[in-house]
């Protein structure tokens, strides 16, 4: 579980809430607790739910869930170019069915505009030499080849905004976005097999069946490709991040927020952490995560397993919200214990919901040893209601 | 200051405050009338422009196609071929009030998903929220604001029904467009705003688009942009900016508007006349005061500068009255202007006024203008009163009928004049211009035809109706320092009548003689509009086929009519079936028929009079028309006149058409039945086969009514402004009877005193100013023609491009020198009940 | 010398005839004289007096009213000179309609720049002179023949006239009445120390004045005291 999933939700809730009482408002999102209620109340008919596990299978499970209310393909990478320049990257697509199926396409009118899925899509570049970060967003619906999702070949695109499978079986992808003064143009190798998170793929996210997402990762990707700012290419290599998640209700009335982390460590561990609070500012139970060794073994962690100790404050100039500079990340099981810190401090997304998500830089000691690495961490609910940019 | 001075001065209007009020109402209407005009024609124009801005947001740029829009799928290479993210797809079109027909909405189809660069407005409050979820999914969602909601009775989260294209067509309203921006507001009123996806099926236009807005910058990048855009282009699809788009559809109305602010300045001229009415007889009645000033010692500047105040005072007041006039004139005929754009030109949604400071302005300006040129004379006169104290007003007189003869000579070349600027000078303005000269020449010549007829009539009158009969004529003659200028501005306003009339007769005639011609199927079909006169909805899929199949049909006609777009205004593009026997439907003012039907059927067209006119093309010229092969080069085989719009209409044969463009739909069809058939009968039939869907199923003599009808209700506007014109005169001629006969209750007491009883006095004064309207009648009578021969045949054909026929109608001759003795008559009656009631010692005494 | 008329001649042209109203006139008028002018209708009094006045010009001579030739002078200096120094008294009254009586005494006053206290009080005295103090704020129609007259009178003397103009005075007047005027009329004057032109056909006016001067056919022919008639 991932703040994006949050942002989304809160995103959709804005979206249901309307569809469910059909009131103009003002402002629809006061309290994020009543989006959440009011997702989870009234309008799950008609789709399917991540009530139990499931049989994966790939590459089809690449392709889109429809049955499923939400649903993302989800990349962050670090990279680095020859002469050692730091870059960070996150490509989102979200695809959100609007209408449950059984009630859509009942009197479908011959339109090709008509439909019930929307897309809409992050992405951001950090530039961690140049202190620059970068973020668009956008929307459009699943019509006519605007925006859409496909297994076979696999192709996940908003406009000209996508990633492709260049090969049937999906082991390589390319992914090109472009908007203002940035680029990207890169190869993702994706031969490594997808990490299931949770109960083998099935991640609760609160109490009830049904309250949970389908989530499968592929955390290491070897990225090569050229990352262009401001008319000048660098060619960048690295390593990138793909989550993959779909489900039709996750959240509790009183989740308020989260912190997600997806890190590379630099013996060759990938560590995925996600951190719920609650709105009392407890961490919720269903918070936890998975540690994958550089052999391949998944251990999946519960929030027993974690710590998580926010160091500092930096305030957004842009909202005002107070986010954690840095976190202290203690896993005891497995003998870590790093600080976690953003490689810029500014990693806050102007999008519709504000939310932070940025490149991360790991120090510390595993085992006593030194250990270091990086990776993306994900802020949400921090800015205060925050739906308008 | 004067302060004494002036007070004798201004004190005099509080004396005669009714000649004062005349004189202020008189400017009043004139100013009204014509800012009125102003008014609606900007608050028209300005809903127009507005409504465009709005729908059209931030676009720099847009895309347009053909008949039928554009394809759809061309959005999807923008976005995702050129990446060109800051496009918006959008369908329009119009659907009515189901309660208030003429309640016309505006639909606008759009993808809410690429609005926000474009138009933030209409993206509702609270961003995504706001029914935006159900505009993307559900098949019947819009949204408006909360003036059209309640407009149309829609309330949040409920249906509710609108008419589209004759169909009632259900909707919900899920969200409203609130801001707090007036002008804003003001540009939602009357829009729909919907799912593109939603549009499309509403309005028939699946699959298609009807343009891509698009913000393209204007650097270099942007520039790049354009080229790789151009390339993705299909031929029938063009690049132009939203400001082209709207300009050159409000220069379809252009003619229009130059000729409704020219009628409406004839009553300021009107008007003009009666200030200067009034003020010549303010100066008249004041000559003792003003001599016995002037041996006081007052100057000739002093007595010009407290006439120019007195008039300043009543023109200032006659303006700002004339302004709140105006205002609420314009409001009556924003209706009657809204409806003629709507009928002939495009689709106006527009309900209430706007007030602008141009028109207001005009009006302000042109009101003090007038008055102070009318003053000119009257202010001179007043300066020029010698400083004496008895004047007789007899000489005074006398140099007026000695100027009678030369003023007449004047006129007469300026009504010379006149002609030959508006036969040499065939621009709109020239001829306005040469029109003014015309009727200020007559009432120039107005004095001298008084006297004339004056002299016919005495002996007759003193043999036949006596002494008094004879000396209302003299009298008639005598104070013809009073008498002209009312008799002129009356002679004006009758002979504007007489013109409007003719005209509007001749334009009768001609379009019923022509759709006798061209109307000649027995039955027609086409699917409801908004624009009356203009069918270019097409018809549903399938009528052709199953109303050709029906017994008892000869044969049907194929029409389809589109807007076709020019490098200047657009014009009405007809494809259809043309065989031998549609022949005598056509009348040609150029080429010749046996060349041009085979070169109609080869590869040529046909064009209309204003078309050729306006685009100074003949047969064997060439017309490029943009068609979705691109620009094509069309050999013109022949000019018909046609009377259905002065934009212009292009025709070539359907087969033809369905090779030029993308479009197989078919507007309209006429049915031709054998002889002897109930039309009626097959009308019904017609509309029997059709029973759901929404089709207009006329018969001939049907169509051709509401054609009249249609005509009949453009000139409507023209009527109302011919009568207020003549309003405007009749108060004119009301203020100068009556004062000039208030002025002479001293003889009139004279009169009385050597035993003439009340009821001779009425005689006395009805029958001299009875005869005032007679003589305005009768000079209006030629020159009524003459204006009408100047709108028939030089202005109407510099506006419009028509050929009219002149239609010599008695009845408008007769009609409108009974009006001049009925307005004269009842002028007449205040002053002579008054008259009479003075007892004769009292009139004697006073002064 | 208040008018001096040295060889005034006056003619019109109509057409290709000159019409010749005013032969050689000679005329004067001492300061505090009170001169009646006499003659048939036609017999060139009018033109006369609009020549003195200033409100016609001379075809030649001099018209020296105090000390200046008003004959040289533009029209527009003329009317000024009239305001200045001449008072007019007509026949038909001829006061202004829209003024009230102490309104229309205030006008001349005003024409020369005199307002405010000083005009008002100057024309209560005046009023006061010809007995129709109590009649200031009525207006001119509400007063009887005689009284408008009277109120003309104080209009003519109200801004010290060198020359008042009489055009048959008492013409409108019963005898009665008239005898009051004139009285008024030369008392005024002659206290003032002005000088009085009354143009009449009346023997009584005559008779008030100090000299009558008759003209016929545009030739004076008479000059004698009023006595003598």
């Amino acid at each position: 579980m991932n703040a994006k999933m949050k942002s989304w939700a809160i995103l959709l809730s804005a979206l249901w809430l309307c569809v469910a009482c059909g009131v103009q408002s003002a402002a629809p999102l006061q309290t994020q607790m009543t989006l959440a209620e009011s997702l989870n109340r009234t309008d799950m008919k008609g789709f399917l739910r991540a009530d139990k596990p499931r049989q994966f299978s790939f590459p089809a499970d690449h392709g889109p869930h429809e049955g499923y209310a939400v649903e993302w393909w989800y990349y962050t990478g670090n990279l680095i170019d020859a002469n050692g320049r730091e870059f960070g990257y996150q490509f989102t697509i979200f695809r959100s069915t609007l209408r449950p199926p059984t009630a859509a396409n009942s009197s479908a009118t011959q339109s090709a505009w008509q439909g019930t899925t929307a897309y809409m899509a992050h992405f951001a570049v950090t530039a961690v030499a140049g202190q620059q970060f970068y973020a668009y967003e956008r929307f459009n619906r699943d019509a006519m080849g605007i925006a859409g999702a496909q297994a076979q070949p696999f192709k996940v695109w908003l406009d000209d905004w996508q990633v492709v499978s260049t090969t049937p079986d999906a082991s390589q992808m390319h992914l090109r976005a472009s908007q203002g003064e940035v680029a990207l143009d890169l190869q993702l190798d994706n031969s490594m097999p997808p990490v299931l998170q949770g109960d083998a793929g099935l991640s609760q996210k609160s109490a009830g069946v049904g309250n949970a997402s389908y989530y499968y990762s592929v955390p290491r990707m070897p990225t090569t490709g050229t990352l262009t700012i401001a008319g000048q290419a660098y060619q960048v290599t690295g390593t990138s991040w793909m989550d993959r998640e779909w489900s039709t209700s996750a959240l509790a009335a009183d989740q308020v927020g989260w912190d997600w982390f997806a890190l590379h460590l630099d013996d060759g561990s990938d560590v995925m952490l996600y951190h719920l609070r609650r709105s009392d500012g407890t961490i919720d139970p269903y918070s936890g995560g998975s540690w994958r060794d550089a052999s391949g073994k998944v251990t999946t962690l519960t929030s027993a397993d974690i710590a998580l100790k926010p160091v500092g404050q930096w305030t957004s100039p842009h909202t005002g919200a107070i986010y954690p500079a840095s976190w202290q990340l203690t896993i005891a099981r497995f003998g870590l214990d790093v600080i976690v810190t953003p490689m810029l401090a500014d990693q806050e997304l102007p999008v519709t919901v504000r939310y932070w998500e940025g490149a991360v830089a790991v120090k510390g000691q595993r085992d006593q040893l030194p250990i270091q690495g990086n990776g993306y961490l994900e802020m949400t609910g921090y800015a205060d209601g925050g739906t308008r940019p | 200051m004067m302060r004494v001075l002036w007070l004798s001065t201004l004190r005099w209007p509080l004396r005669r405050p009714w000649q004062a009020l005349l004189a202020i109402v008189g400017v009043a209407m004139g100013v009204a009338v014509v800012i009125a005009i102003d008014i609606a024609n900007e608050s028209a124009r300005r809903a127009f422009l507005l409504s465009t801005a709005t729908v059209t947001g931030r676009a720099t740029d847009q895309l347009t196609g053909g008949p039928n829009g554009i394809p759809e799928d061309l959005f999807r290479r923008i976005r995702v071929d050129v990446g060109l993210r800051e496009s918006a797809p959008v369908v329009e079109g119009y659907a009515t009030s189901i309660t208030t027909p003429t309640h016309t909405l505006q639909i606008l189809g759009v993808d809410p998903l690429s609005e926000a660069p474009f138009r933030p407005e209409l993206t509702p409050r609270g961003g995504l929220g706001s029914g935006l979820a159900q505009l993307l999914t559900q098949q019947d969602a819009v949204l408006m604001s909360r003036a059209t909601a309640t407009a149309l009775g829609a309330t949040l989260g409920n249906p509710f029904v609108v008419t589209i294209a004759g169909a009632r067509q259900p909707m919900v309203l899920v969200g409203l467009l609130e801001t707090n921006d007036i002008a804003t507001q003001r540009a939602l009123d009357d829009l729909l705003i919907t799912d593109v996806g939603v549009a499309q099926h509403w309005l028939g236009k699946v699959g298609q688009l009807d343009r891509i807005d698009l913000i393209i910058a204007t650097d270099a990048r942007g520039q790049a942009l354009r080229t790789q855009l151009s390339a993705v282009l299909p031929p029938g699809v063009r690049m132009t900016t939203p400001t082209q788009r709207a300009q050159s559809t409000t220069e379809m109305t252009a003619s229009f508007e130059i000729n409704l602010n020219a009628l409406s300045l004839l009553a300021l001229v009107v008007g003009m006349f009666l200030i200067y009415n009034t003020m010549t007889f303010a100066v008249v009645q004041r000559r003792p005061l003003i001599g016995t000033l002037r041996c006081l010692g007052v100057s000739q500047g002093e007595i010009a500068r407290l006439m120019l105040v007195e008039g300043s005072v009543i023109a200032l007041l006659g303006t700002g009255l004339g302004i709140a006039l105006g205002i609420g004139l314009a409001q009556l005929l924003l209706g009657l202007v809204a409806r003629t754009i709507n009928d002939i030109y495009f689709v106006v949604t527009v309900n209430t006024i706007t007030l602008t400071f141009w028109p207001l302005l005009k009006g302000v300006v042109l009101g003090l203008l007038a008055s102070f040129v009318a003053l000119a004379i009257p202010t001179w006169e007043a300066a020029r009163t010698p400083p004496r104290t008895v004047l007789r007003r007899s000489s005074y007189e006398e140099q007026t009928r000695k100027l009678v003869p030369v003023l007449g000579w004047l006129g007469l070349v300026l009504m010379l004049f006149g002609g030959v600027v508006m036969w040499q000078i065939p621009v709109i303005f020239a001829s306005y211009f040469g029109l003014l000269a015309l009727t200020l020449g007559a009432a120039m010549v107005t004095p001298i035809a008084t006297v004339a007829v004056m002299a016919l009539i005495r002996p007759i009158a003193v043999r036949v109706f006596g002494l008094i009969a004879g000396m209302a004529v003299r009298d008639v003659v005598t104070s013809l320092s009073r008498t002209a200028v009312a008799v002129a501005a009356l002679m004006i306003a009758v002979a504007v009548t007489i013109a409007v009339g003719l005209m509007v007769a001749s334009f009768r005639l001609t379009v019923v003689d022509w759709l006798t011609t061209t109307i000649r199927a027995d039955v027609f079909v086409s699917a409801p509009a908004i624009t009356a006169n203009r069918l270019d909805t097409p018809l549903p899929a399938g009528v052709f086929e199953k109303i050709i199949a029906l017994p008892g049909i000869d044969r049907v006609r194929r029409y389809r009519s589109i807007m076709l777009p020019t490098d200047t205004t657009p014009v009405l593009h007809i494809a259809l079936d043309v065989t031998e026997a549609d022949h005598v439907a056509f009348l040609w003012a150029e080429g010749d028929p046996n060349q041009i039907w085979p070169a109609f059927q080869r590869d040529a067209i046909i064009i209309s009079e204003p078309l050729a006119l306006r685009h100074h093309l003949h047969v064997g010229d060439t017309f490029v028309m943009r068609t979705d092969r691109g620009d094509v080069a069309m050999p013109i085989a022949g000019v018909f006149y046609d009377y259905g719009t002065e934009l212009g209409v292009i025709m070539q044969p359907i087969e033809r058409y369905q090779r030029f463009f993308d479009d197989t739909h078919i507007s309209s069809l006429g049915v031709y039945l054998p002889a002897n058939t109930d039309s009626e009968a097959m009308v019904n039939a017609i509309r029997m086969q059709f029973p759901t869907t929404a089709l207009l199923v006329r018969s001939n003599r049907t169509l051709r009514e509401s054609s009249v009808a249609i005509l009949d209700r453009t000139f409507a506007i023209t009527n109302v402004l011919q009568l207020l014109a003549t309003i405007v005169a009749f108060v004119g001629i009301f203020a100068a009877l009556t004062a000039m006969q208030l002025e002479r209750v001293r003889e009139f007491g004279m009169l009385r005193a050597i035993g003439l009883d009340p009821r001779q006095l009425w005689q006395l004064v009805l029958t001299e100013t009875g005869l005032m309207g007679l003589v305005a009648g009768l000079v209006a009578l030629p020159v009524g023609t003459v204006m009408a021969w100047a709108l028939i045949f030089v202005i109407n054909r510099i506006s419009f491009g028509w050929t009219l026929q002149f239609a010599f109608e008695p009845h408008i001759y007769l009609n409108a020198v009974l009006t001049a003795i009925v307005a004269a008559l009842l002028a007449g009656i205040v002053p002579a009940w008054r008259i009479a009631r003075v007892a004769p010692a009292l009139a004697l005494r006073e002064e | 010398m208040i008018v001096e008329l040295r060889n005034v001649e006056k003619w019109y042209d109509e057409g290709s005839t000159r019409r010749k109203v005013l032969y050689g006139v000679d005329m004067h008028i001492q300061a505090g004289e009170r001169v009646a002018l006499v003659g048939k209708s036609g017999s060139g009094k009018s033109s006369l007096l609009n020549i003195i006045s200033g409100i016609d010009y001379a075809n030649s001579g001099d018209v020296i009213i105090g000390g200046s030739d008003i004959n040289q002078l533009s029209e527009v200096a003329r009317t000024q000179f009239r305001r200045k120094h001449v008072g007019f008294v007509f026949q038909f009254f001829n006061l202004v309609p829209t003024l009230t009586v102490l309104e229309n005494v205030l006008l001349p006053l005003e024409l020369n720049g005199v307002t405010g206290a000083i005009a008002h009080s100057r024309a209560m005295q005046m009023l006061e002179q010809v007995g129709l103090a109590d009649r200031a704020a009525t207006a001119p129609d509400r007063l009887s023949g005689g009284e408008q007259q009277r109120v003309a009178v104080a209009r003519a003397l109200v801004h010290d006239p060198l020359l008042v103009l009489a055009d048959e005075p008492t013409g409108n007047l019963d005898s009665d009445t008239g005898e009051q005027i004139l009285q008024l009329l030369t008392h005024l004057t002659g206290a003032a120390g002005r000088a009085l032109l009354m143009v009449t056909h009346s023997r009584e006016v005559a008779a008030s004045a100090d000299r009558v001067v008759r003209i016929e056919a545009g030739h004076l022919v008479d000059d004698t005291t009023g006595a003598q008639l």
